[in-house]
């Protein structure tokens, strides 16, 4: 790999690494400023029983179970940051792959629902797991592929992902509903090539869409 | 009573936050969208309109430059989970009145709120002005 290359995958690397923690932050601050009402609300009801006015149960109950509510929001988000910064901390720690990808899904559908676009994942796994060394390059392999998709989606569209182990080697198909155009696809090849080098698989383009139009990515470990 | 819009996808934030300014004696409506924010004003005019910056579909700054652009005199005030320098830049280039971090400080909302509905009276008063000053003019009187 050539100085430039390797500056190249470090700053795309990188730039993956604080998306996904910029996108999980923000959705965390979304919750505590949900809390943060609450909270304030609290404390408007507790001055209008100071001046003699009742608090209604029900609105207690409502404002309690809004706080849990967010709470376990936020609990999900942090549970996610964790887990995925430990993709890179531990870089060659042995990981199910079909769990990296549902993550590494979990985590796109933020984006994809600033688009109004839904990921769906499905997993074929048999009950041999596929373990993987480099998950964080797995994970922002598949994260580029969702991105080129994603630059092709509308409104209402749906991008499927999909990880077997079987027959063959295992792989992921990123499927667009409007197909990944060459153009879509274009900007996201060099660090794809790369990353699937690194990770000793290969990508492939599955035609069938329209024109130039690819209709699915595939990524395809070399061993099983 | 001011008036105000709030365009914020999050439905817990706006129920609770629209509740605690309804309180304070402000009448607010919601709009789920950018879209439904742009209906809403050609429908009503608000003291203030308060607009998340990420929401889906039409981001907040795509929704505040089509605000403008249909009204100049609108008060946008854009809140945000990150308020980054780079985003307040870009709002207030586009006219947007002012930037708030979520989460918000109520007191610190409502006193923007007020400021933007002088500054809409301010606006108006120069427009009433301009159009007296126009038609005085073309009558020569």
């Amino acid at each position: 790999m050539s100085d430039h290359l390797r500056r190249d995958v470090f700053e795309q690397a990188l730039a993956f690494f604080g998306r996904m923690t910029a996108l999980l932050s923000h959705e965390m601050k979304n919750a505590l400023s949900v809390l943060n009402e609450l909270g304030g609300l609290l404390g408007d009801l507790s001055l209008s029983a100071q001046r003699g006015r009742p608090i209604p149960a029900a609105q207690l109950d409502k404002i309690a179970n809004g706080i849990q509510k967010q709470v376990q929001r936020c609990d999900a988000y942090i549970k996610r940051l964790h887990h995925f910064s430990h993709n890179t901390d531990s870089f060659r720690a042995l990981v199910p792959l079909d769990a990296a990808v549902a993550e590494i899904v979990q985590l796109s559908q933020i984006l994809a629902a600033r688009k109004k676009v839904t990921l769906d994942v499905e997993s074929h796994a048999p009950p041999q797991a596929t373990v993987v060394d480099k998950v964080f390059f797995w994970q922002m392999a598949v994260y580029e592929c969702i991105c080129a998709a994603l630059d092709n989606a509308q409104e209402g569209d749906t991008i499927a992902v999909r990880f077997a182990n079987h027959p063959g080697p295992p792989f992921v198909r990123i499927t667009g509903s409007r197909g990944i155009p060459e153009t879509a696809l274009e900007p996201y090849l060099p660090i794809l090539s790369v990353l699937v080098g690194e990770l000793n698989a290969t990508l492939e383009q599955i035609s069938g869409g329209e024109g130039k139009s690819a209709a699915a990515l595939v990524i395809r470990s070399a061993t099983a | 009573m001011d008036r105000v819009l709030l365009v914020d996808d999050e439905k817990e934030f706006t129920d609770v936050l629209s509740e605690r300014m309804s309180s304070r004696g402000v009448e607010v409506d919601v709009a789920a969208t950018g879209m439904e924010a742009i209906e809403r004003i050609q429908k009503k005019s608000y003291d203030a309109i308060i607009l998340d910056l990420v929401m889906p579909g039409m981001d907040g700054i795509e929704t505040c430059r089509r605000l403008l652009e249909q009204n100049p005199d609108l008060q946008v005030i854009l809140l945000s989970g990150h308020a980054t320098v780079e985003k307040g830049v870009e709002a207030t280039r586009l006219g947007a009145l002012d930037f708030l971090e979520k989460p918000a400080d109520l007191q610190k909302l409502m006193e923007r709120i007020e400021s933007a509905k002088a500054r809409k009276m301010l606006l108006v008063q120069k427009r009433s002005e301009e159009k007296i000053r126009d038609i005085l003019k073309s009558k020569g009187w």
